[in-house]
């Protein structure tokens, strides 16, 4: 079963009131920023903030990534400060090509070997915010064995395309598509956009529902109420843990008889089937939802 | 020993964060501190500025800070950054400050 | 809650309420600042904050707000934008009522009156302008003390340090250190020294920011523009900062100053100087010198400068600083740039 992102929330690397505050809120991966929220004359403040915090806070199972500055504009000393520091992931934006992701691997690589850790402990996903880094999603997905993911950065790209966000989202239908599908088949997660307009809760209500039925792993989000929201989309129904329950009630019972065929009111269970009962039950568990 | 190049400021006035500014003297270390926990911490936050100055070899400096509740690695990470501002140097030695901030 | 700069003159809503926040928080409405901004909340103006040069001021958050949360804000944005123009020194100018704040952000009070206080925080700061006077104290029983521009250095200002002299055993120059003239700091304290190194009892000392500056008396260099209410009140924080801080440095016991009846600016200074100084420093006005039956001022030789009129020049300013003079506006496109100095010596 892969780790959950169902929420990945960005936190402002210059502010050390939302770097201690960070893992109160629930997110399943936290996003450190050194980049766009950080002014430039504050970048050497936000390195050696984040840095500082995750030496001295526990972030527990909650996985830790960090958006970093492109590599000739402080993404280097980022790179180093954040390997010591003992960052999840490094999280590289506006990916345009596969070769920006094997500069940034072979920059982890150094550091690793440097500072002898095991190399490809660090891992990576990048954020395609252009057309360019759309149409070049698969290649992006398997450029490095540290990806772990990809994510749409909408802002940049819905201008790329000379349009803009609207409310049902129609801009995006192909970026959406074309990363999923590139996620999927390089067997990454997806990740979507953020959702900007922080006290529209019906808006970021429908966006969730939209790109969990597409299959997004989850959303990048911007404000910590937006977190308990999506997590509520993602939870499963009553009747869909229900259902998951009795599938691998049926596993079980097929395994103890030792028959290779399992069926459920007459219909065959097969490995997705499996698959996704297990998917379902994890997101109920981490939704809090009774599951025994 | 090392000399600081210039006056250099670092961190805010917000809450849980630390504002630094370290200014060159030919005296000797000298800290001023304005904190609303002065009476329970502020002792230990000058010992902390003071332990990052001298890892620096530092001395002839006049701090001026203004703590708001920051934590450890906050007042840690904000004096650090003040130094190498006031050093006019922007290559941190990450291998160092890794062997102290533990 | 939003913060955003407010465009005073441009937006007229927001200057309205600006304006209306500012006289609510007992403040006076002084347009003599060069960025403002201002925390909003449903199009309503909660809290502002401005500066000038590096001083912040017109700083009032209205009353059913938590003030120090608000003020903070404003105040950590203003310094940000301080810090932003390589201002590692700055000031705040408010009324006593709300010095704790301040000190609680880390500004230390340096002078107050009974409508103002004056806070600095950065460096280099007043200790170590003390330190510099302190290194350049001279023992005697009467110490006098000229604040001049010197913008240029006159006959007028030659003439009134003669008369000081011989009437002190030693005699402090301050030369206005704040770059708002037709000549440089530099190249004032230059002329300065030229006419000090004549005698052997006189020391030549900057002024900085604590006298006569955009921080301590900034309707001084507004001319015929000064709110003369402004005025008295920023006048009597001068005087005190001289009174209470400079002079005990120097153990001065002596003021001069030239008289200048056209300026009210000028007569609202020498008032407050006399109020505050009261027995402890004495004022000494002298009379204006003149020559061909008009005073010797500094206007006036910028004025000749201006037409070229190089004679008049060489008449109105001392023969050793003829040179700086000329050499100066030969040097640069001087001529383009503004004279503002009047009153101070």
């Amino acid at each position: 079963m892969d780790r959950l992102r169902r929420t990945m929330m960005f936190v402002p690397g210059a502010n050390p009131a939302m770097l201690r505050d960070a893992i109160l809120y629930g997110a399943d991966s936290i996003m450190f920023d050194l980049e766009d929220a950080v002014s430039m004359k504050e970048k050497d403040s936000a390195r050696m903030l984040v840095y500082s915090a995750l030496k001295t806070f526990d972030y527990h199972s909650v996985e830790t990534v960090v958006r970093i500055n492109e590599l000739n504009s402080g993404g280097k000393q980022d790179i180093e400060a954040m390997i010591l520091g003992g960052i999840n992931v490094i999280r590289l934006p506006k990916t345009e090509t596969a070769e920006d992701i094997k500069a940034v691997d072979a920059t982890i690589t150094e550091v690793e070997t440097r500072y002898q850790l095991p190399i490809g402990t660090t891992k990576m996903m990048a954020a395609i915010e252009s057309a360019e880094g759309v149409l070049n999603a698969r290649e992006i997905a398997t450029a490095s064995n540290r990806m772990i993911g990809i994510a749409l950065g909408a802002e940049d790209y819905v201008t790329s395309q000379k349009t803009r966000r609207y409310p049902d989202g129609q801009e995006l239908f192909f970026a959406r598509n074309y990363i999923l599908h590139a996620a999927r088949a390089a067997g990454i997660a997806a990740i979507d956009t953020v959702y900007s307009d922080v006290d529209n809760e019906a808006g970021l209500k429908r966006e969730a529902a939209l790109i969990k039925q597409l299959g997004f792993d989850g959303k990048s989000v911007i404000n910590p109420r937006q977190i308990p929201i999506i997590n509520a989309i993602y939870a499963p129904t009553e009747s869909e843990i229900q259902n998951a329950k009795e599938v691998l009630a049926a596993i079980q019972e097929a395994e103890a008889k030792g028959s290779g065929v399992i069926a459920i009111n007459g219909k065959m269970v097969d490995k997705p089937i499996v698959e996704r009962a297990y998917r379902v039950l994890a997101m109920a568990k981490a939704a809090n939802m009774e599951v025994e | 020993m090392m000399e600081l190049k210039q006056i250099a400021t670092a961190g805010t006035m917000e809450s849980s964060d630390l504002m630094i500014t370290l200014s060159p003297n030919e005296t000797g270390l000298v800290i001023d501190l304005q904190s609303n926990v002065e009476k329970q911490f502020g002792q230990h936050i000058r010992a902390l500025i003071t332990e990052m100055l001298t890892k620096f070899d530092l001395t002839n400096v006049t701090v001026s800070a203004v703590d708001k509740g920051a934590l450890d690695c906050t007042i840690k990470a904000r004096t650090v950054v003040a130094i190498y501002r006031g050093l006019g140097k922007t290559d941190y030695d990450w291998k160092e400050i890794n062997a102290w901030i533990a | 809650m939003m913060l955003k700069r407010i465009w005073l003159g441009l937006n007229q809503t927001e200057t309205q309420q600006w304006q209306a926040l500012l006289e609510q928080a007992g403040l006076a409405v002084d347009w003599q600042v060069d960025y403002t901004i201002g925390l909003f909340e449903n199009k309503q103006l909660i809290a502002t904050g401005s500066v000038y040069a590096n001083i912040i001021k017109c700083v009032a958050v209205s009353n059913q707000q938590q003030s120090q949360n608000l003020l903070t804000q404003v105040v950590q944005a203003l310094l940000d934008d301080l810090e932003a123009n390589q201002q590692t020194h700055s000031f705040v100018y408010t009324k006593p009522g709300t010095a704790d704040y301040f000190t609680a952000l880390g500004f230390k009070a340096i002078v107050t009156t009974k409508q103002v206080i004056v806070l600095e925080r950065g460096f280099p700061n007043l200790n170590d302008y003390r330190q510099q006077l302190r290194q350049a104290k001279q023992a005697g029983q009467r110490i006098g003390a000229i604040v001049l521009n010197a913008n240029p250095l006159t006959i007028g200002h030659e003439h009134l340090i003669q008369t000081a002299v011989q009437a002190s055993d030693h005699l402090y120059l301050f030369v206005v250190s704040e770059e708002r003239s037709l000549f440089s700091a530099q190249e004032r304290l230059a002329m300065v020294q030229q006419i000090a190194n004549k005698y052997t009892n006189v020391t030549v000392l900057p002024t900085n920011q604590y006298l006569v500056s955009s921080m301590t008396f900034p309707n001084y260099f507004l001319k015929d523009r000064a709110d003369q209410n402004l005025a008295r009140v920023q006048a009597e924080v001068d005087a005190t900062l001289f009174a209470k801080v400079i002079a005990p440095e120097l153990a001065i016991t002596t003021r001069w100053v030239g008289e200048e009846p056209l300026s009210p600016v000028t007569a609202i200074y020498n008032q407050q100087m006399a109020h505050v100084f009261g027995t402890a420093i004495q004022l000494q006005i002298m009379p204006r010198l003149a020559i061909a039956g008009q005073v010797v001022s500094a206007t006036r030789v910028r004025t000749a400068i201006k037409a070229q009129d190089w004679s008049q020049v060489a008449q109105l300013v001392p023969k050793e600083i003829y040179p700086i003079v000329k050499g100066s506006i030969d040097d640069g496109i001087k001529t383009n740039r503004n004279g503002g100095d009047h009153g101070v010596q």
